[in-house]
C-alpha cells in the first residue's frame, strides 16, 4: 500500500529541487561567466517567474495555440509523472513492477512536447528547434533505453525500489560503468539541457522557446528544470545504491545523491558547448549504442553465471 | 502591484547593435552585466529592447518589427552615445513598473514575426492557395533531386550573437540553406574597429569570438571574452592583461568538444586563428597598426553557406564575421 505522505512528499519534494536547480544554475551561469557578485543571481529564476506572470500574452500569427499549450504544459506532468515511481528513500509514490518502462515511457512525452511546443507558434526558428528535439530523440532514446534495460537485467527486475535494492555492496554505477556514463548523457538530452541544448540554443534565438511568453514560457522553463531534477534523482536508484549509506536515513541519502548528480549536470551545462545533432547523431549510433550493447552484455554473462 | 515592481527590478534586456555604433553597445553591454540583467535571446524573452545607435530607415523598421514582439510591460531604450548608457538604462525599472503607463501603451492583436511575415518574392505563380492569407510555399529540387518546399527566411538584424546590422536571406528547404544573400542594413560612417592601435585591433577580435563563442552555445566563455574585450579597451595594464588572454585562449583551444562541432567548416582554424592574433596583439601593446582590413567576406559568405544547414551555417557566419 502506497503511504499517504509520499503523494504529499513527491509534488513538493520536486517543486523544492526544481527551484534550486534554477536558483543554482543561475549563480553557477553568473560565476561561470566571470560576472560580478554571481551570488545575487540566486533569484534570477524568480524574477524570471514574476516576469512571466504580469506579462501581456502575445500571439504570432496564425498560430496553433492549442498544440503550443499542450506541448507546454506536458514538460512539467511528464517529469512528475516519471517521478511517481522513484523511491523517496524506500517507499515510492507507486511501487509498480513495471516502474522501469513506466518511467521511460513518461520521459519520451517530452519529444511530442518540444515538437508541439516548437510547432505551435507558426515560427521559423521555434520549428527548427523543434525537429532538433526530434534527431535528438533519435540520438539519445536507444542507447537510453539500453542503459535502463541494462539496469534491469542487473537486478533481475523492473521495479525502481528492486532495482535500488539490488545494488547490495556494490553500486550498478560502479560495474556498469558504460551504462551509467550513458546515463548522464541521456539525462542531459531528456532535459535538453547544457550540450544537449541544441533545440532551445542561442544560434535560432532559443529555437522551439522563442515565442513562449508569460506563464508559457514559465510552465516550459519550469517542467525543463523539473525534468532535469527528475533525470538526476532516478540515476540514484538506477545506478547509486538509492537510499543505501551509512549513519543517516534512506531519505537523506536519497536526496544527497540527488543533488550530487544535479549539481554535476548543471555544472555540465555551463563548462561545455552546444553540440550540433547531426554530429552527435552520428555520435550516439556509432559509438554509444555499441558501447550501450557491449555493456548489456557483459552485465547478461555476469548474470547469467 | 509588489510582483510587476519585484520583476522590474532585474528585467531581461534585448540589445540590437547598429553598425558602427560599436561603442555604445559594448558600454550597454557592460552596463546590463553591472546591472546582472538577464539577455535576452528573442523578442518574446525580452522586456527591455536596448537599441545601441542611431539605426537607418531599413534597419530601424526591422527594430519596428521586433519590438511589437515585445509583450508588455516593456521597455525601449535608444542610446545614441555610450556617456547616455547608464541614466537610460537607470530609468527603465521604474517604466516597467509604471502600470497605467504600460497599460496605455500595451498593444493588442497578433504580430507576426519577421520569418513568417516575409512575403515570397516574385513566385506568385507557384501559390496552389493561401492559408490565413499568407501564399502557401514555393518547391523546387532540393540537393538531393527532391521536390521540397523553399522557405524564405531572414536571419537578422536582431538576433543573440549576430554581427550589428547585417541581415541574411535565406532559401532554405527544411534546415538547409538553398541559396543566401547578405547585406549589412544601412552602413554609415567609420566603423569603431578602424580605429589604430593594438588594444582596439584584440578587442575587435575578442568581440568577434564572443559571437562565434556564443554561437557554438558555449555562454559562459561568450561572456569572458567580453569581459577581457572590455579590460583590453579599458586600459588594463599588459601584465595583467596577458596571463588572462592567455588563460582563455588555451582554454578555448583545448575544448575537444569545441573542436569536434567546428572543424570540417573551416571555422575551428579561424577560431584559433583569431586567438592566436588576440594574444599576438596583446603582446604587443605598443604596436599602433590598425586592424588589416578584413578581405570582402560578405561577398564570399553566401556561397559558403549555400548547401550547409542552419547551425552551420551559424558557425560560419560568425567564423567570418563580416564587418560592413
Amino acid at each position: 500500500m502506497t503511504p499517504v505522505w509520499t503523494v504529499v512528499a513527491l509534488p513538493v519534494a520536486l517543486g523544492v529541487l526544481t527551484l534550486l536547480a534554477a536558483s543554482g544554475n543561475a549563480v553557477l551561469g553568473a560565476a561561470a561567466s566571470g560576472a560580478p557578485a554571481p551570488l545575487r543571481h540566486w533569484d534570477d529564476p524568480l524574477r524570471a517567474a514574476a516576469r512571466a506572470l504580469v506579462q501581456q500574452r502575445r500571439r504570432t500569427f496564425a498560430a496553433d495555440r492549442l498544440l503550443s499549450r499542450v506541448g507546454v504544459v506536458t514538460l512539467p506532468v511528464a517529469a512528475l509523472l516519471a517521478a511517481v515511481v522513484l523511491p523517496l528513500g524506500t517507499r515510492a509514490v507507486a511501487d509498480w513492477s513495471v516502474g522501469v518502462v513506466w518511467f521511460n515511457a513518461m520521459e519520451v512525452a517530452t519529444w511530442a512536447a518540444v515538437w508541439l511546443t516548437g510547432w505551435g507558434p507558426n515560427s521559423a526558428y521555434a520549428l527548427v528547434g523543434g525537429y532538433r528535439y526530434l534527431a535528438q530523440g533519435l540520438a539519445y532514446e536507444l542507447p537510453h533505453m539500453f542503459a535502463l534495460i541494462t539496469v534491469a537485467l542487473g537486478a533481475g527486475s523492473l521495479n525502481v525500489t528492486r532495482v535500488a535494492d539490488a545494488q547490495d555492496g556494490l553500486w550498478f554505477g560502479v560495474w556498469m560503468p558504460v551504462a551509467f556514463a550513458v546515463y548522464l548523457v541521456s539525462a542531459l538530452a531528456m532535459a535538453f539541457w547544457g550540450p544537449l541544448a541544441h533545440p532551445v540554443a542561442d544560434d535560432v534565438a532559443s529555437g522551439a522557446a522563442v515565442e513562449l511568453d508569460g506563464p508559457d514560457r514559465l510552465v516550459f522553463a519550469v517542467g525543463r528544470y523539473a525534468l532535469l531534477v527528475v533525470a538526476a534523482a532516478a540515476a540514484v536508484p538506477f545506478f547509486l545504491g538509492g537510499g543505501a549509506g551509512p549513519w543517516l536515513p534512506a531519505p537523506v541519502w536519497t536526496l544527497v545523491k540527488t543533488l550530487v548528480v544535479l549539481g554535476a549536470l548543471l555544472w555540465a551545462g555551463h563548462r561545455l558547448p552546444v553540440l550540433r545533432m547531426d554530429r552527435f547523431l552520428e555520435f550516439a549510433w556509432i559509438v554509444l549504442i555499441p558501447a550501450s550493447l557491449l555493456q548489456m552484455l557483459v552485465v547478461a554473462l555476469v548474470v547469467l553465471d | 502591484m509588489g510582483l510587476t515592481a519585484y520583476a522590474a527590478g532585474r528585467p531581461s534586456a534585448l540589445l540590437v547593435g547598429v553598425p558602427g555604433a560599436a561603442a555604445v553597445r559594448l558600454a550597454a553591454e557592460a552596463e546590463v552585466r553591472r546591472l546582472g540583467w538577464a539577455s535576452a535571446s528573442s523578442p518574446a524573452s525580452a522586456s527591455v529592447l536596448v537599441v545601441c545607435g542611431d539605426p537607418g530607415p531599413s534597419l530601424a523598421a526591422a527594430i519596428d518589427a521586433a519590438w511589437n514582439g515585445v509583450p508588455s510591460p516593456r521597455a525601449d531604450v535608444r542610446l545614441s552615445s555610450p556617456g547616455t548608457v547608464r541614466a537610460a538604462l537607470a530609468d527603465v525599472p521604474a517604466t516597467l513598473a509604471d502600470l497605467p503607463g504600460q497599460r496605455a501603451s500595451a498593444v493588442t492583436g497578433s504580430w507576426r514575426p519577421p520569418a513568417a511575415a516575409e512575403p515570397e518574392h516574385g513566385h506568385g505563380h507557384h501559390m496552389t492557395g493561401a492559408v490565413h492569407g499568407l501564399a502557401m510555399a514555393e518547391r523546387a529540387d532540393d540537393r538531393d533531386g527532391l521536390k521540397l518546399d523553399v522557405l524564405h527566411l531572414p536571419f537578422g538584424p536582431v538576433l543573440p550573437y549576430w554581427p550589428d546590422g547585417l541581415q541574411i536571406r535565406m532559401a532554405v528547404q527544411g534546415d538547409v540553406v538553398q541559396s543566401a544573400e547578405a547585406a549589412f542594413l544601412d552602413p554609415s560612417g567609420p566603423d569603431f574597429w578602424d580605429e589604430p592601435g593594438a588594444r582596439r585591433r584584440a578587442a575587435a577580435h575578442l568581440d568577434a569570438l564572443a559571437r562565434l563563442l556564443g554561437v557554438a552555445g558555449w555562454r559562459a566563455q561568450a561572456e569572458r571574452a567580453r569581459l577581457l574585450r572590455d579590460a583590453a579597451l579599458d586600459g588594463t595594464p599588459a601584465a595583467t592583461l596577458l596571463p588572462r588572454a592567455t588563460r582563455f585562449a588555451r582554454r578555448v583551444a583545448r575544448s575537444r568538444t569545441l573542436r569536434w562541432m567546428t572543424d570540417g567548416l573551416g571555422v575551428h582554424a579561424r577560431l584559433l586563428a583569431r586567438l592566436d592574433a588576440t594574444t599576438t596583439a596583446l603582446a604587443h601593446l605598443d604596436d599602433p597598426e590598425p586592424l588589416p582590413p578584413e578581405p570582402d567576406v560578405l561577398g564570399v559568405l553566401p556561397s559558403l553557406l549555400a548547401g550547409r544547414d542552419l547551425a552551420a551555417a551559424r558557425l560560419i557566419v560568425a567564423a567570418l564575421d563580416p564587418r560592413p
